[in-house]
């Protein structure tokens, strides 16, 4: 039994951590838009939190752990120096703003060449990262989630993201949450990021580019943004369908796209939503409704 | 001296590609409150259509109308199909953002699949060839095409807003898509229209952006939808002069980053700038000539 | 719990060159009700969002037992003891009843976020009491049974009356209520008075926003009357419907 894990572990066990780290990067996202911030940001977190870290483990000498907390902490810290001023603003300007800033990163990364290794990128880092620790993080992201939804945190953010200006006359500090899930959404992408440096042999400038957040997005929206699972699910599903189906990178794109633009337009909750055994009932509750609010009609 | 006017001629030159570009963006979220993020997909296939009619033999101009048609089309298919039903649903605001980027990731997809994921560059256009010196400066006769086929399209998007019927139409939506119902406007034609122009714009900046640097790609898009957010927000969101302005403003500051600083800030400069606007002025640095929508 | 005394001084409040509120000065005391009323775009519900702070008000001060509240964020002025109820109420249509009046409970929670997130004893122990008061509150304003049922499908009565629990939950020293009869039958309106009046019994100052004269007369102790964004009129319900400012800018347009 053991042998035949080992044996999947050597034959899948790429496919395995990927699908892992991304479930990591979903739960991350997920923080963010949980608190309607609809972020773009993912790439340069990461890219903070993987040059960062391979800084200090291959510079330092820095214990690996040690790397990947500072890695996260860089990228929260990042997090809440853009989000300070820009929560204040209307979504769409959080939105370009986290957008610029990984582009800003990017370019960094492009010209900071001591550090960074420019255009080039940085090779030969010792693969610190194990498929346990992946684990471990991953299932620490999802019962985080589980816990912060089954609380009165998780309620008041459900609310901020349905009416914010509600929400504060409940005597919420908005900027305050939200501030804090975006930083904790940094934390998670930039530890992601560290781990995913220490992965891969090796890092580039485009590995963390506006794609890598597009790409972190449709997890939690593929899946299911209000379900629990969703993420992972979105996540597990969005890594290993170009794994089965060896299309070539242009159809796996095109397939993608095309993908999220059907989930969006014909399935907005997400593929978990197809599981979820109240939908029915809410779409009998719905008729149930309409039928009260006509008999009310009737009498008035 | 010299220098500094080079880099005007070649910052005007870049600039004025910006800002049609821009515009195309700014509008779409003016008259809908939509960003759309698939723009720099549509600014890219213009390039490639317009790159393929150049091979075919027709003269600069003509491709300039094939790309900006290109850029239309796929912005009208793109609302009937996909924004419109969006719209329809009343879905969370997300799910624009997430099917226009989407989009955009399909269009790149297809792009690699029929063009290759090769750069490829234009064929000499005996424009290319044609080069003034007055004073210390050159200036290409392709750049005076570009600006004025920028400015063109630029008067005549204004004309079409200002003076037709169906701009009134797209005025009346943006300024509320209730009232528009409520005086008769036809408001999916008029939003139709309005991602028509907008889709054509971002071609025709596509092919001026190939012809400029010599250059199509695929890839091309998600720098030039880096470019089009920040002059939207230089010029404040929904801000068409602003747009214009801040255009030719990024235009000029990018290159005159590289003249006197290095190449390196080129790129840093407009999120530098993305920052500083957000911070300190998020209406924008123009809102003085338009009343933002709420 | 004791009611607190908002007082109003030359507040205003334009938007874009448009005046909504000009100046208004009033003073609603501890532990009355005190009904604003006016006309439709008289101000009213620009007053209203001027003292909870989701507009900061041009000119004039807000004052909450006689300390200033008008440069202060909502969310601290709700902290404060001011608590609201919306003309459109606004609740989370997908969750139940109880989930709703819980989110007025949020600021009483004891457990922090890291008791959250490792789920200690005391995260059990403070949703539990919140649960329990909330409870209560439910009975309160008599909805018990509906504690489970989701807020998108109740009656439009049902809905004020979860607005009105949530408002309470927060432990509110002042109370709002945004023309809480509104689109209410005979029968609901009877009962709602009742209800308004247990909750000025319990000691909280109540401020009752109306356009509908007859109700507010039946239950405030004080009335002052708007009339484009300036106080016309004060004073005791039976005072108010004599005057003849009154009858011309308010009652008037009602016959007419």
């Amino acid at each position: 039994m053991i042998g035949l894990f080992e044996e999947f572990l050597s034959s899948y066990g790429n496919v395995v951590d990927l699908c892992l780290l991304n479930i990591l990067l979903a739960y991350g996202v997920w923080l963010a838009l949980s608190g309607n911030m609809f972020t773009l940001g993912t790439g340069g977190f990461m890219a903070l939190g993987a040059y960062s870290s391979v800084f200090f483990t291959t510079q330092t000498g820095m214990p690996f752990s040690f790397a990947v907390l500072i890695g996260g902490l860089l990228a929260g810290g990042a997090a809440l120096i853009i989000g300070l001023p820009v929560l204040r603003l209307r979504g769409d300007y959080f939105m370009l703003a986290t957008f610029a800033f990984t582009e800003v990163v990017r370019v960094i990364a492009l010209n900071w060449e001591s550090v960074t290794g420019g255009a080039i990128g940085i090779v030969g880092i010792p693969r610190y990262t194990e498929t346990w620790q992946l684990a471990l993080l991953a299932i620490a992201a999802v019962y985080f989630a589980y816990a912060l939804r089954h609380s009165h945190f998780g309620r008041s953010i459900a609310a901020i993201r349905q009416d914010d200006v509600m929400s504060q006359t409940m005597g919420i500090n908005v900027l305050a949450h939200r501030l804090t899930l975006f930083g904790a959404s940094a934390f998670v992408c930039g530890i992601a990021g560290a781990m995913a440096a220490h992965l891969n042999f090796f890092i580039g400038p485009t590995d963390f580019g506006l794609l890598r957040s597009v790409d972190a997005l449709s997890y939690p929206i593929l899946g299911g943004f209000n379900a629990l699972l969703g993420p992972l699910v979105g996540a597990i599903f969005t890594t290993l369908l170009p794994e089965f189906l060896r299309f070539s990178n242009q159809w796996r794109e095109i397939l993608m796209g095309l993908l999220v633009i059907l989930v969006v337009l014909y399935l907005p909750g997400g593929a978990m939503s197809l599981l979820q055994s109240d939908r029915l009932a809410r779409i009998f509750r719905r008729r149930l409704i309409e039928r009260h609010s006509i008999e009310q009609r009737a009498e008035s | 001296m010299e220098v500094f006017a080079q880099q005007i001629v070649n910052g005007l030159s870049i600039g004025s590609i910006y800002a049609v570009f821009a515009i195309g963006c700014t509008l779409i979220f003016g008259v809908l409150n939509i960003i759309n993020l698939a723009q720099g997909a549509f600014l890219m296939i213009g390039a490639c259509v317009g790159l393929e009619a150049a091979r075919f033999g027709l003269p600069l101009p003509v491709t300039l109308l094939v790309a900006a048609f290109g850029g239309g089309l796929l912005g009208v298919l793109s609302e009937q199909f996909m924004f419109r039903p969006l719209r329809k649903a009343g879905g969370h605001r997300w799910m624009g953002l997430v099917a226009s980027l989407a989009l955009a990731r399909l269009l790149v997809g297809v792009a690699q699949e029929i063009f290759g994921t090769e750069v490829q560059a234009y064929p000499r256009s005996s424009m290319s060839a044609i080069i003034w010196q007055i004073g210390g400066v050159r200036i290409q006769a392709l750049q005076l095409f570009i600006i004025a086929a920028a400015v063109v399209l630029m008067l005549l998007f204004a004309f079409i807003l200002q003076r037709t019927s169906l701009g009134r139409a797209i005025r009346t939506v943006a300024f509320s898509e209730d009232v528009a119902r409520i005086v008769g406007v036809r408001v999916e034609s008029a939003t139709l229209v309005t991602f028509f122009i907008a889709g054509a714009l971002a071609g025709a900046a596509g092919l001026l952006l190939g012809v400029l640097f010599n250059v199509v790609s695929p890839f091309m898009g998600d720098s030039a939808l880096v470019k089009g957010l920040t002059v939207m927000i230089l010029g404040g969101l929904g801000n068409i002069p602003g747009a214009v302005a801040g255009g030719f403003l990024l235009g000029l500051l990018e290159v005159f980053s590289v003249a006197y600083v290095s190449s390196a800030f080129r790129d840093a400069i407009g999120f530098g700038l993305i920052f500083l606007i957000l911070l300190v002025k998020p209406t924008g640095l123009f809102s003085g000539f338009e009343e933002r929508r709420a | 719990m004791s009611g607190a005394t908002l007082e109003l001084q030359n507040v205003a409040k334009h938007f874009q060159g448009v005046i909504a509120v000009d100046s208004v000065s009033l003073v609603a005391r501890q532990g009355q009700v005190t009904g604003l009323i006016g006309p439709n775009g008289s101000g009213k519900t620009t007053t209203m969002n001027i003292i909870t702070g989701l507009y900061p008000a041009d000119g004039g001060v807000v004052l909450l037992d006689g300390v200033d509240i008008s440069e202060i964020q909502p969310y601290r002025i709700a902290s404060l003891g001011v608590a609201r109820t919306f003309q459109n109420i606004r609740l989370l249509p997908q969750g139940s009843v109880l989930e709703n009046v819980l989110l007025g409970a949020h600021r009483h929670q004891n457990a922090n976020l890291f008791d959250v997130l490792l789920r200690l004893p005391r995260l059990a122990r403070s949703e539990n009491a919140e649960v329990e008061r909330c409870e209560q509150l439910l009975s309160t304003v008599g909805i018990s049974h509906l504690r489970d049922v989701a807020v998108g499908g109740l009656s439009y009565g049902d809905r004020r009356r979860v607005e009105i629990a949530r408002a309470l939950a927060t432990k509110p020293r002042l109370l709002l209520l945004d023309e809480p009869a509104a689109g209410m039958n005979f029968a609901e309106r009877v009962t709602l008075a009742e209800l308004i009046a247990d909750i000025r019994d319990m000691g909280i100052t109540v401020m009752l926003i109306e356009h509908d004269i007859e109700f507010v007369s039946r239950l405030a102790d004080h009335i002052v009357v708007l009339n484009f964004g300036r106080e016309i009129a004060e004073g005791t319900p039976a005072a108010i419907k004599t005057m003849p400012n009154v009858i011309e800018a308010y009652l008037g347009l009602e016959d007419a």
